[in-house]
């Protein structure tokens, strides 16, 4: 699988089944939310994973930093096996790990100041003395760019934007100096203007700081400007991986090609013509398609081949991996 | 004559801490058969100037007035019962944001598209039913999704049936506030096609409320920037998106990131202004790089023919 030697995180073939019942008496069924994903994080590298809701990209990221137990597979952090470690034993992974979440207005504690918030991972991993924590809170402050910190430091969150709550969160997931940090979709909730400022952030915190980000995203344009390399999932699989730049420039797998054409740039042209737009949605993740999970959709499928095996992801150029029987 | 033509419309908000400016001075016309866009980000009066159109005000309006003239009929001195049975939902309707998720998950679909010809026309049930399939069938609905709950259809699915429902009636202009914002980009595009389709097979008008440039250029025929509860620019959208006169507009173009060009993005600096105490002058000039002395005290009136914009730098004889 793609490079896992020196990997910070490697997850080899993961899976993360959700049991339901759907209805009292009946047998419980599996929605499989990640199905057998392979991928390796690099030390200060951003991957992004891309993908439409419901893809079970969230899922993977959970699972990533065992906030979930996967029930296949192996998850390995820094050469460590975390696959089913205890929750208990997991507190030394809690420091090394970090979340950026999605949502800044639901996400902070509306009682505490930007202080409390800010100090809470210090106190509950017993990390220095009170003037010491006050100086870590402040530099946090100062590296987000929020100045001066004295003043910021004493807010609640309803005195903030959107774009300095998210500051703070991203301060928060700083503070404990974390290898690796999940954003899951960070910025989905701000204004385009305060959008690239807050990646713009994360981008010079990864490059000054060596952390890794694993950047959870719907939106391929922001995760061609902020990401070295790229993953796209489509319904519980990773269908394409690789160099950013390789990705976006040769998509390799019908379901990149559709999601790259559907997104519009600015151009007053675009009326005369009608958006290329696959027809039906992503599948159910409690009973998928049989082989490929993209077949149904796919401009391209062949009967016999698509709808019967299932592809695997192969390395069609240097980097470059694509789950697609076609895809040449 | 322009089908819908907006003068000076004013609707400011009555707060404890002061009366909020979210439409101040808004002017513009949209043509027959054509789309204006109304662009801009979070907070600059889009929807406040949707609902000015509309008349649909919340209980604290400190002030609401301008000139609003669609097809003729001046609505502003309309009265209210009048405006509800004449106008609202019959010559301007309105897909609000986020409305597929506010279907009655009690009712069926199909009696929910149907409910306004019974009240507003006074038909039939048999009659509004009739009429309520064929614009389920004209979304690109199966007929038989009227008899289905909101919570069997899909995201895509329920965003079709809140647009029958603002065609039905057959109204001359339809405002669409943000109609994809919640679905995913493949979803997101087969909307838009929709869109484009009812556009050009029933010449239908649309006001296109989005904060997406990219997305604006799928239906505008116009383009109208706001900030601030003004518009900055306006004009024909061959003109404001490849070449903005407006320093925000240019600012707010380069700070998307684009998929198809290496053009790094650039955020603007700053948030903008709170709408109870605006800076004085140009409301931009706090966040603009070109502002000088002018802009810090005098408001910018718009220069330019086709593409009109506030701002003082094109002023003639700068």
């Amino acid at each position: 699988m793609p490079g896992p030697e020196g990997a910070i995180l490697v997850l080899d073939q993961v899976q993360t089944y959700f049991g339901l019942r759907q209805a009292m008496f009946k047998p419980r069924v599996f929605l499989k939310a990640v199905d057998g994903v392979s991928l390796a994080i690099q030390r200060g590298e951003t991957l992004a994973v891309v993908g439409e809701s419901g893809c079970g990209k969230t899922t993977l990221g959970r699972t990533a930093v065992r906030l979930i137990e996967p029930t296949g597979g192996r998850v390995l952090y820094d050469g460590q096996d975390i696959t089913h470690t205890r929750q208990r034993d997991l507190m030394w992974l809690r420091r090394k790990t970090q979340i950026v979440p999605q949502d800044p207005y639901a996400s902070a504690n509306p009682a505490y100041t930007v202080f409390k918030i800010l100090e809470e991972p210090l106190l509950v991993h017993r990390i220095g003395t009170p003037q010491e924590r006050e100086d870590q809170v402040h530099s946090a402050l100062e590296a987000v760019k929020m100045t001066p910190p004295e003043f910021f430091a004493q807010k609640f969150p309803h005195m903030l934007s959107g774009g300095q709550r998210q500051r703070v969160a991203v301060a928060r997931s700083l503070i404990l100096e974390p290898e690796l940090i999940i954003a899951d979709e960070p910025v989905s909730m701000l204004d385009a203007s305060v959008r690239i400022s807050i990646l713009e952030l994360m981008r010079q915190i990864q490059e000054e700081r060596r952390v890794a980000f694993l950047y959870i995203t719907h939106d391929l344009a922001t995760a061609k400007h902020f990401s070295d390399r790229i993953g796209i999932m489509y319904a519980g699989k990773l269908v394409e991986l690789g160099p950013v730049k390789a990705v976006l420039k040769e998509p390799l797998h019908p379901y990149t090609q559709a999601l790259m054409a559907a997104i519009p740039d600015p151009d007053p042209q675009n009326r005369f013509r009608d958006l290329p737009a696959l027809p039906g949605e992503p599948p159910r993740l409690i009973d998928p398609p049989t082989g490929c999970r993209f077949h149904p959709r796919c401009p391209i499928a062949q009967e016999g081949l698509c709808d019967v095996e299932e592809p695997a992801l192969r390395e069609l150029r240097p980097e470059h991996w694509v789950a697609c029987h076609l895809a040449t | 004559m322009p089908l819908l033509s907006v003068k000076n419309l004013v609707l400011h908000y009555r707060t404890r801490k002061g009366l909020v400016l979210a439409v101040d001075n808004v002017s513009f016309d949209v043509e027959r058969g054509q789309t204006l866009a109304l662009v801009g980000e979070s907070g600059c009066g889009k929807t406040s100037t949707a609902s000015a159109l509309l008349r649909m005000l919340p209980r604290n309006v400190g002030k609401y007035e301008g000139k609003v003239e669609l097809d003729g009929t001046e609505l502003m001195g309309l009265d209210d019962e009048k405006f509800r049975s004449d106008v609202r939902w019959r010559r301007i309707s309105i897909v609000f944001q986020g409305a597929m998720n506010a279907l009655s998950p009690m009712i069926p679909v199909g009696q929910q598209v149907a409910e306004p010809l019974m009240v507003h026309l006074e038909a039939t049930k048999e009659e509004a039913f009739a009429k309520a399939e064929e614009a389920v069938k004209n979304v690109g609905l199966p007929g038989y999704i009227m008899k289905q709950y909101a919570h069997e259809l899909s995201g895509g699915m329920k965003q079709r049936v809140v647009i029958a429902m603002a065609l039905v009636m057959k109204p001359s202009i339809v405002i669409l506030d943000e109609p994809t914002s919640a679905l995913d980009v493949m979803t997101q595009a087969n909307i838009m096609n929709l869109l484009k389709t009812l556009k050009r097979d029933e010449s239908l008008s649309y006001i296109f409320i989005t904060h997406d440039l990219g997305l604006s250029s799928e239906l505008a025929d116009a383009v109208a920037i706001m900030y601030a509860g003004r518009i900055v620019e306006i004009g024909p959208a061959e003109n404001v998106l490849p070449n903005p006169q407006h320093p925000y507009t240019q600012k707010l173009l380069g700070s998307a990131p684009k998929l198809r060009s290496d053009e790094k993005p650039d955020s603007i600096p700053g948030a903008p202004p709170d709408l109870i105490k605006p800076p004085a002058g140009c409301r931009f000039h706090p966040r603009c790089p070109y502002a000088f002395d002018k802009c810090r005290v005098e408001d910018p009136p718009y220069f330019g023919e086709r593409d009109r914009a506030a701002c003082w730098l094109l002023e003639p004889g700068r």
